[in-house]
């Protein structure tokens, strides 16, 4: 496996002025002034193919933002997102898949005025009506616009995908991918990957679901794909198997103070990946989750030290 | 390798999400539900008491409770967390609609069947009236599913009623509740909340069982 030294320019917080020289180079996108103001210390990577950069962490929906009409939880969610951004956090992830989720989303971007923090990142989800279900969905989160489209789970992605290159093209979108889960479907995605002109896919990567590795990792890097990790805890399991399990040296060593941060630790040490969306329903997780980023990344051999400690856990 | 599928990964909701939907049915339709519950364990006494009911007022109510589900719990409550509500909405629907037919067209006395013949139908209507309130309450007894407010114990109620009634109605009305005691078992058992999934999954054995032991009464 090939990992990035620590002293890789990935692997450091962007400066203020290499932030502010990305936004003078690019169409300037209405969430990085708030990154480079607020996030001195949040490590940012690039989006290969663009000068823009993202917060190497990001946060997941899928679930935990699904509270429906509930006021209460509604504002316990608003609440996440607010600690998310305090921490210099940018992409929310969602889906029309995921329930109520995108529309609690928007309720917290409005409720915190934040829609200028976020980088919208969202799917299609039909064999149908795309364009209808994108109208939709930025109703739920209350925007016009979408930094971020991707085909979910590849569902009609030979209809879709073209549909989103198009917004693309018409300045209505920014970024096109798509996305898989679970470990499946990798063979279509790496055809797509090496056939379609796509900016971002998502996947599933952790320390105990390494198939990404082999393929898909390294051609995102050898094509210029950006990538957006899921399921980075296996939807908490992973999490809450090691959860009495004392942490091993390495963690010491990668100042790590829990089980969750050497995880993402682990999967942005690998050169490829761009941002993992942990998803969670605790502000105290949340803002753990983003520390992550900080600090040192582990070696090669202190990544297999992590996977090695997993296993036997 | 692909990492498997759980059960628990078709669920779109946390365990606390899918509690909460009780609480706020309750905080704001509360009495009315404990006035449904109340009215439903009078009718059971008198039940059990006298062996029968009067069919009309009993489907009439029945057909109203499934619509009052529907709209007030389903639709409200739970479609907003899953999209997969959406498809039950009509069903719900058209279950009233089965019940306020079959009360307006005619009206049969609904007779619990005799000796042994009765159990089925009773622990269903028990367990729909009572036992699935106390399995549901958790910390907060607000919380409990109720008759008239939720539909697991709707379906079993709609369930311990069929024995009661003729031949060929039973089998029309069974399906629905059937089929939705499958559905939410499964939810129920991706939450693992084993006891509430177990009750619910074999509600429709035991409404199949009852229905054919009263049938051979009928027949006998």
């Amino acid at each position: 496996m090939h990992r990035r030294s620590a002293d890789h320019p990935l692997n450091r917080p962007w400066r203020r002025r290499e932030l502010l020289a990305v936004g003078a180079s690019a169409a300037l996108p209405v969430w990085l002034p708030a990154l480079a103001t607020a996030a001195e210390a949040m490590p940012q990577r690039p989006i290969p193919g663009s000068e823009r950069g993202i917060p190497a962490v990001g946060l997941g929906s899928w679930i935990t933002f699904n509270v429906g009409s509930d006021p209460q939880l509604r504002d316990e969610c608003a609440a996440v997102m607010a600690a998310f951004f305090e921490e210099g956090g940018a992409v929310i992830d969602s889906s029309p898949m995921y329930g109520s989720s995108p529309a609690v989303i928007g309720y917290g971007l409005d409720k915190l005025e934040r829609h200028d923090a976020v980088f919208a990142a969202d799917k299609v989800w039909t064999e149908g009506d795309g364009a209808a279900q994108v109208r939709e969905s930025l109703n739920d989160w209350r925007r016009s616009r979408f930094e971020l489209l991707q085909v979910h789970n590849l569902v009609a992605w030979r209809k879709q995908l073209p549909l989103l290159r198009e917004m693309k093209a018409a300045g209505e979108l920014g970024f096109v991918g798509v996305t898989t889960s679970h470990g499946r479907r990798h063979e279509a995605l790496e055809q797509i990957m090496r056939d379609e002109p796509v900016d971002f896919v998502q996947l599933t990567y952790n320390p105990v679901d390494r198939e990404a590795e082999q393929r898909l990792l390294p051609l995102a890097e050898d094509r210029g794909i950006a990538v957006i990790v899921n399921r980075p805890f296996r939807r908490g399991a992973l999490t809450e198997r090691l959860a009495d399990i004392p942490l091993p040296d390495v963690a010491r060593e990668l100042e790590a103070r829990s089980w969750a941060q050497l995880i993402l630790k682990f999967i942005l040490a690998h050169p490829a990946v761009t941002c993992p969306i942990p998803a969670t329903t605790r502000v105290d997780h949340v803002r753990e989750n983003l520390r992550a980023a900080r600090g040192p990344l582990p070696s090669e051999r202190q990544c297999e030290a992590i996977a090695t400690a997993i296993r036997a856990a | 390798m692909a990492e498997s599928y759980r059960l628990a990964d078709f669920l779109l909701f946390s365990a606390r999400v899918y509690d909460r939907l009780f609480l706020r049915h309750f905080e704001v339709f509360g009495a009315l539900s404990l006035l449904l519950t109340l009215a439903a364990l009078l009718a059971l006494g008198a039940l059990l008491w006298r062996g029968r009911l009067p069919g009309r007022p009993a489907l009439a109510a029945l057909a109203g409770v499934w619509l009052w589900v529907g709209a007030s719990f389903l639709w409200w409550l739970y479609l907003p967390i899953t999209w997969a509500i959406g498809w039950w909405l009509p069903l719900f629907g058209l279950q009233a609609l089965l019940l306020a037919a079959l009360a307006w067209r005619s009206s049969p006395a609904m007779m619990l069947p005799r000796r042994v013949e009765a159990v089925p139908a009773t622990l269903l209507l028990l367990g729909g009236l009572l036992l699935w309130p106390l399995l549901t309450t958790g910390t907060d007894w607000r919380g409990a599913a109720l008759f008239g407010a939720a539909p697991d114990p709707t379906a079993l109620v709609s369930l311990g009623l069929l024995p009661l009634l003729g031949q060929r109605t039973r089998w029309l009305l069974l399906p629905i509740p059937l089929l939705w005691c499958g559905f939410s078992g499964a939810t129920l058992l991706a939450l693992e909340r084993w006891a509430t999934s177990g009750v619910l999954l074999s509600a429709p054995l035991l409404a199949i069982l009852g229905c054919g032991l009263a049938g051979r009464q009928a027949h006998a």
